[in-house]
């Protein structure tokens, strides 16, 4: 009886197209990850620049290489909202596209790029413990 | 008596019979009356799924557009 009433309910769910629902809801979770990751790398870059009162003197990122990576974040943000129009343009019936995934691929290959750029500080080492940035170098990899 | 077992046998495959059409009918009357509610429901959680993700990439958006812009004028200041 227990199995039935599963079957029965998994028909239900499919029949209404909750299946397709779970792809397109997993696809908004995906760029809102990749879009925290981003935010949190925006906000730690940030502090990190020579002259910021949080910067250490050593340890901090010259304004050539902060604008070097700048445009990196310029490039991400962009692939944030071109996701998020490609989401909103997509009827809800039709299946979620996979350019969103893709979008969302290279928003995070951008935030491992800053990573690897940023200087070895405590601050990085916050951001690595991250659960976006874990989820992110998870995706990746 | 000369066949107590047969009797009872024929007079439970009937009662078997009856009791199956009569779990028929209210399963029947159940799926009749439990089908548009569970329809209702699904179109709740599904609306409601749908709207707060639409409001969360609202939020998205917003703030990948704020830091984008903020982002490009100190390219823009640095550039002239």
């Amino acid at each position: 009886m227990k199995s039935l009433t599963a079957f029965v309910l998994a028909l239900a769910l499919v029949s209404q197209g909750c299946a397709t629902g779970g792809v397109r809801h997993s696809a908004a979770v995906g760029i809102k990850t990749a879009q925290t990751a981003l935010a949190l790398a925006d906000e730690v870059e940030a502090s990190l620049v020579c002259g910021q009162p949080t910067a250490v003197e050593g340890y901090c990122i010259s304004k050539t290489k902060d604008i070097e990576l700048s445009k990196k974040f310029v490039l991400g943000f962009k692939y944030v909202r071109e996701a998020v129009d490609l989401y909103n343009k997509t009827p809800e019936t039709a299946p979620t596209p996979a350019e969103i995934g893709i979008l969302a691929q290279k928003v995070a290959a951008i935030v491992l790029e800053i990573l690897a750029d940023l200087p070895d500080t405590k601050e990085k080492a916050k951001l690595e413990s991250t659960d976006q940035i874990k989820a992110i170098k998870k995706g990746v990899q | 008596m000369a066949n107590p077992k047969k009797d009872l046998s024929v007079a439970g495959i009937d009662l078997n019979f009856a009791f199956l059409a009569q779990l028929f009918m209210w399963g029947k009357s159940i799926v009749k009356i439990g089908a548009p509610l569970i329809e209702d429901l699904i179109a709740v959680f599904k609306s409601h799924n749908v709207e707060s993700d639409r409001a969360m990439l609202l939020e998205v958006a917003a703030d990948a557009q704020r830091r984008q812009e903020a982002r490009q004028a100190k390219i823009d200041e640095a550039e002239g």
